[in-house]
């Protein structure tokens, strides 16, 4: 038995390294290499509806409204620093909103879905306003719970239908305009978020999460910025929520449910934190798997959390970082 | 007004029986088993169905539980946790995970052709039957019973993690844990301990008190987050900090159900944790690591 | 297109596929030329983007894929109505529900089936799993759920239906838009149900509700309650709820209407959901000299209840609706301490009963295909939902929504719980006589078994007090 030793070694590509920088324009080969996933992910979305029957169409909807908390949370959590892991806060405040308005005062939803997504992302930063002197762990739990507790409160005050809810809001006019309104606002969010972290804005988000004494003693104030990320991030959110309570034109309590925080979660970790696309990706392979897996009734969660374990356990930087890898660079195995 | 003392007292210590091994696992040694709900359930589920199904006599059933629970708090460390040891976020989501397996996959056994735990027949018989006065209100010896191994576990668990060997390695590895290493602590060693240890206490909470009640699996949820709550509110690693913690939610939701109306109980006990980590995110006796919580 | 055949999973696999090898070809495309440097180890071997994960991946779509295609596949044989059943399968009253139905679609596909035209064809159940009743649940995915049914299944009809009353109401809306026939038949009770569809008729002319709603019910326990002053002279109530929304709007309803009545509500008690231990409760009863215990109460943990007044020989007589009380185990599980209370099984046929000559042959078909009796709401509503649906189909004489609509609404069955009719809002009319309506169900635990006491026409035994309560 030979007592060869072999080693993986991970070199980068060619191509990838001639993109970097300037040459990226050098000729069409580096500039495909580089447009090539992003086109995927733009052509693949938005070439998808058609393709799918009518049920494919709803279930790409409820995956899109998952997806926009889980950019939400890769944002906050890997770009900011907040690990915010009330994603029902978000859904539950805008669905909340853009209802109230549809419902009590009777805009219709081209109007209720933007204000809803406004009105509900300053509530949503008033309410996690108190909660940003705190950090790491105990943010995360206190924002969990926030969700619980905006139900309760909700039901002990009695406030727009408590356990009813409201049904009967004005939903949007076409099946394909449902889709592709979701789909749109996705895509933007994730291209203007990518683009965001590049900027001055995201700079200072980024240092603020690597240290954030650091930026503090630069005479920047900490908390401003850490606002404005929120609000950046409940914007996204709530326009999921805004969006669901007109797609089934309801508004209720489980518009807080818990599924609303742990699915994205979920979805952010599959796809991969830190890389904006991963937890839309993620999204999007949760919600159809999860749908997929209907048939097995009382099963369904359990498989689904045997996916998540999986995920983290073998791959814990997820599917999205995998790809990249293997798309920037190749393997090989060599003696030692 | 007795009622509302005596019972509070009461809920207090099954809110601290509740914790009390969450708090040794996640508060003494850093390691979070977020799967504590469903093991609770898990064993009061094995206790109950080894008394139906097979038979066994009930002391017997419930040490087969308490041993049953202590595997699985092993095979949870060995397969899920020691792999991410050193990431709270992957930790934390990996052990929920594990939880809502066990749960979730308790709903799909049933009796009568039912599937789930639908029916009253999950019920864990008392060890005690029969009820005594105590000022005047009446209590069921079962509850004595819980109060009285609530009393006698806090001191036992805080003499461990103080002056045993064991105990202080715990503490040690959730200090520092190079510092540990190099005086001999085995890392990976200490946490399957605390993790078995807690599992263990687990199971005994469920055995306790579960007889008060039915078995079911929205149990499971409201303990992990019961012990969460008592955890944090009281100060992670401080057991003097959980036992104050559980006697103030206890009394908080007893106490708000009396004069608000039982409405307000979740209300007030999701907002005193809120309060709490606003004021002291520490914990109300925590002291570690003040300057790390807050900007 | 051809591709919407497909069921999307498949789809997915070989999309999946299709995507992951195009990847492969264009990188290694891309990658064609070695670095120069790294000659000296060999020529470089082009990797395609890895194996494990996608190959995990593809495994994955392509188990479920043919899991889909199989699901597909079973719909081809003979040519079956095809009914959807949304059914929160982890509830107690939706696997009654779910035993009801497949009862009576058995029973009806053994004579023959439904005659639609001049053909006859068999019932085929669609059941999904909604899981309505589990916390943590939105009501978007169960909405999602029934679309499965419509868009996908592309079943006939809908029967069974959410229970949850936020869900419910949300299908009223989703039903209208895609204009399809829904019996609400296992559980929903929120009398929101009927005052939306009285809102707008015609749009909301496609749904139905067979089960009951908690207006009724409420009438009945007064009545109940009113035979009870009548024949043992009791006047005064202590009333005990679940601290849930629906218990408190129920009992201040049942309160107002009781006091009008004659009633003196000499105490209250609401206690948190999973309480454990009512004995203060049970004590201020007694105290207040109470001679009827009325109780709103649906965790399983009320059976402590029953055990305490029980052991503490509390002189007033439980009524109301107990949901662990409903379930036949409730003897056993409380060693025969639930003795004279009364509970509300909702529908006439739970227990033995000679209101109608069906409501026996019911009881025991369902005890030989289940090896259990029928538990409670549920059973027979849904039971009766086929029945109701074979019935309206034979007169329409299609499946056109419309027709099938205007059948509904003339439909005049006996059945299990008696007449069944619906009144102009769609709902099925509750009432004392089985001749021209639907009886409700009281029954109270006497010697191990539920006997039903209430409504008259379908009662089997008299109402007992406790030996510590008789004077």
């Amino acid at each position: 038995m030979s007592t060869r030793k072999l080693r993986k070694r991970r070199v980068d590509r060619g191509i990838h390294v001639r993109t970097r920088g300037l040459y990226a324009l050098s000729s069409y080969r580096e500039m495909a290499y580089l447009l090539a996933p992003r086109l995927f992910l733009l052509v693949g979305l938005l070439g998808l509806p058609p393709a799918l029957d009518l049920y494919g169409q709803r279930v790409l909807c409820a995956a899109a409204v998952f997806a926009m908390p889980a950019l939400a949370f890769d944002f906050l959590a890997e770009y900011v620093g907040l690990v915010c892991l009330g994603g029902a806060l978000f859904i539950g405040f805008g669905g909340y909103a853009a209802g109230f308005l549809n419902a009590r005062l009777g805009l219709s939803p081209v109007l209720t879905i933007p204000l809803g997504t406004l009105a509900g992302a300053c509530l949503s930063t008033l309410v996690i306003l108190p909660c940003l002197r705190l950090r790491g762990v105990y943010f995360a739990m206190v924002t969990f719970m926030i969700p619980l507790f905006a139900r309760h409160v909700i039901v002990a005050l009695g406030l727009l239908g408590s356990t009813e809810g409201i049904t009967g809001l004005d939903t949007l006019p076409d099946p394909l305009i449902e889709i592709y309104v979701i789909l749109a606002a996705v895509l933007a969010s994730l291209f203007a978020l990518r683009r965001l972290v590049n900027e001055d804005l995201g700079l200072i988000l980024r240092g603020i999460k690597e240290n954030d004494q650091a930026v503090a003693a630069s005479g920047i104030s900490i908390l401003r910025y850490r606002v404005l990320a929120v609000f950046i991030a409940s914007c996204i959110g709530c326009f999921a929520g805004a969006y669901l309570a007109h797609l089934y034109g309801w508004l209720g309590l489980s518009l807080f449910a818990m599924d609303f925080s742990i699915l994205p979660i979920a979805a952010a970790v599959m796809g991969g934190t830190g890389t904006l696309a991963g937890p839309v990706v993620g999204a999007f392979l949760l919600t159809s798997l999860s749908e997929a897996l209907r048939g097995f009734g009382q099963l369904r969660v359990v498989l689904y959390c045997l996916v998540l374990l999986a995920f983290i356990l073998y791959k814990p930087e997820g599917l999205l970082k995998v790809l990249e890898r293997k798309y920037q660079q190749f393997e090989r195995r060599e003696e030692v | 007004m007795e009622s509302v003392l005596v019972y509070g007292t009461i809920n207090s210590i099954i809110f601290a029986l509740n914790a009390i091994g969450f708090s040794l696992v996640y508060g003494v040694s850093r390691v979070p088993n977020f799967a504590h709900g469903s093991i609770y359930v898990l064993a009061g589920f094995v206790a109950w169905s080894l008394v139906n199904d097979l038979g066994l006599p009930y002391p017997l059933a419930v040490a087969i539980a308490l041993a049953f629970s202590a595997v699985i708090g092993w095979g949870i460390h060995r397969l899920v946790l020691r792999r991410l040891r050193g990431l709270p976020t992957s930790e934390i989501i990996a052990s929920f995970a594990v939880g809502l397996i066990i749960l979730e996959g308790l709903r799909l056994q049933g009796i009568g052709g039912f599937k789930g735990f639908i029916g009253p027949n999950y019920v864990l018989k008392p060890f005690v039957d029969g009820k005594i006065e105590v000022l005047g209100v009446f209590v069921d010896s079962q509850r004595l019973l819980v109060v009285g191994v609530g009393l006698v576990l806090a001191p036992v668990l805080w003499a461990f993690t103080h002056h045993t060997r064991l105990g202080l390695s715990l503490r040690a590895v959730a200090q520092d844990e190079q510092a540990a290493m190099m005086l001999g602590v085995h890392s990976d060693r200490s946490a399957l301990i605390a993790m078995v240890l807690g599992s263990a206490l687990a199971g005994l909470a469920a055995v306790l008190v579960l007889p008060l009640g039915n078995v079911t699996c929205e149990v499971g949820y409201q303990v992990l987050i019961y012990a969460l709550a008592v955890c944090i509110v009281g100060g992670l690693g401080n057991w003097a900090g959980t036992v104050l913690a559980s006697f103030l939610l206890g009394f908080a939701m007893k106490v708000s159900t009396h004069w608000f109306g039982a409405v307000w109980e979740s209300v007030v006990l999701v907002g005193t944790i809120i309060l709490v980590l606003l004021v002291k995110p520490s914990g109300l006796l925590g002291k570690q690591k003040e300057l790390e919580e807050r900007v | 297109m051809g591709l919407c055949r497909l069921p999307d999973t498949v789809f997915v696999t070989l999309a999946t596929f299709v995507l992951f090898s195009f990847f492969g070809f264009f990188t290694a495309m891309i990658a064609g030329r070695t670095p120069a440097g790294l000659r000296r180890h060999g020529r470089p071997r082009d990797s395609s983007p890895g194996t494990v994960v996608p190959g995990l991946l593809a495994g994955t779509w392509i188990l479920l894929g043919g899991l889909g295609f199989l699901q597909a596949d079973a719909a081809q044989n003979g040519d079956p109505i095809r009914v959807g059943a949304p059914i929160p399968r982890a509830s107690n009253y939706g696997q009654n529900g779910e035993r009801g139905m497949i009862l009576a679609v058995e029973e009806i596909n053994e004579s023959g089936g439904v005659k639609v035209g001049d053909r006859r064809r068999p019932f085929r159940l669609e059941i999904i799993d909604t899981r309505d009743e589990e916390p943590g649940v939105p009501t978007s995915e169960v909405l999602l759920a029934i679309e499965k049914l419509i868009l996908r299944s592309k079943v006939d009809l809908v029967a069974g239906g959410p229970c949850m009353s936020e869900c419910g109401m949300a299908a009223l809306d989703l039903f209208a838009r895609y204009r399809k026939l829904d019996l609400v038949s296992i559980g929903c009770y929120t009398p929101s149900w009927d005052e939306k569809v009285s809102r707008d008729r015609h749009k909301y002319r496609f749904s139905f509700r067979e089960s009951g709603s908690v207006r009724w019910y409420v009438r009945e326990a007064l009545d109940l309650l009113r035979r009870m002053k009548e024949r043992f002279g009791f006047e005064t109530l202590f009333v005990s709820i679940d601290d849930s929304l629906m218990c408190r709007r129920a009992s201040e309803i049942v309160e107002t209407l009781a006091i009008k009545d004659g009633w003196k509500i000499v105490g209250k008690d609401v206690h948190p959901i999973a309480s454990t231990d009512y004995s203060a409760a049970l004590t201020e009863c007694r105290k207040s000299g109470a001679q009827i215990l009325f109780l709103w109460a649906y965790s399983p943990e009320t059976s402590i209840l029953m055990k305490q007044w029980a052991t503490m020989e509390v002189p007033a007589l439980p009524v109301g609706f107990i949901g662990a009380a409903e379930d036949p185990g409730f003897w056993e599980a409380t060693d025969g301490q639930c003795a004279y209370s009364i509970v509300t099984l909702s529908e006439t046929g739970n227990v033995p009963t000679r209101a109608t000559p069906k409501a026996m042959e019911f009881h025991h078909a369902f005890r030989r295909r289940w090896n259990v009796p029928p538990r409670s709401t549920g059973c027979v509503s849904a039971y009766e939902a086929m029945y109701v649906l074979k019935d309206a189909i034979e007169r329409a004489g299609s499946l056109k929504e419309e027709a099938l609509i205007s059948a509904l609404e003339k439909t005049w069955l006996e059945a299990v719980r008696g007449t069944i009719r619906f009144d102009e809002n769609h709902q099925v009319v509750y009432g004392y006589d089985p001749r021209t309506s639907v009886l409700g169900c009281w029954v109270q635990w006497q010697d191990g078994e539920r006997v039903q006491v209430f409504p008259d026409a379908a009662a089997m035994g008299e109402i007992r007090l406790p030996p510590w309560m008789k004077r």
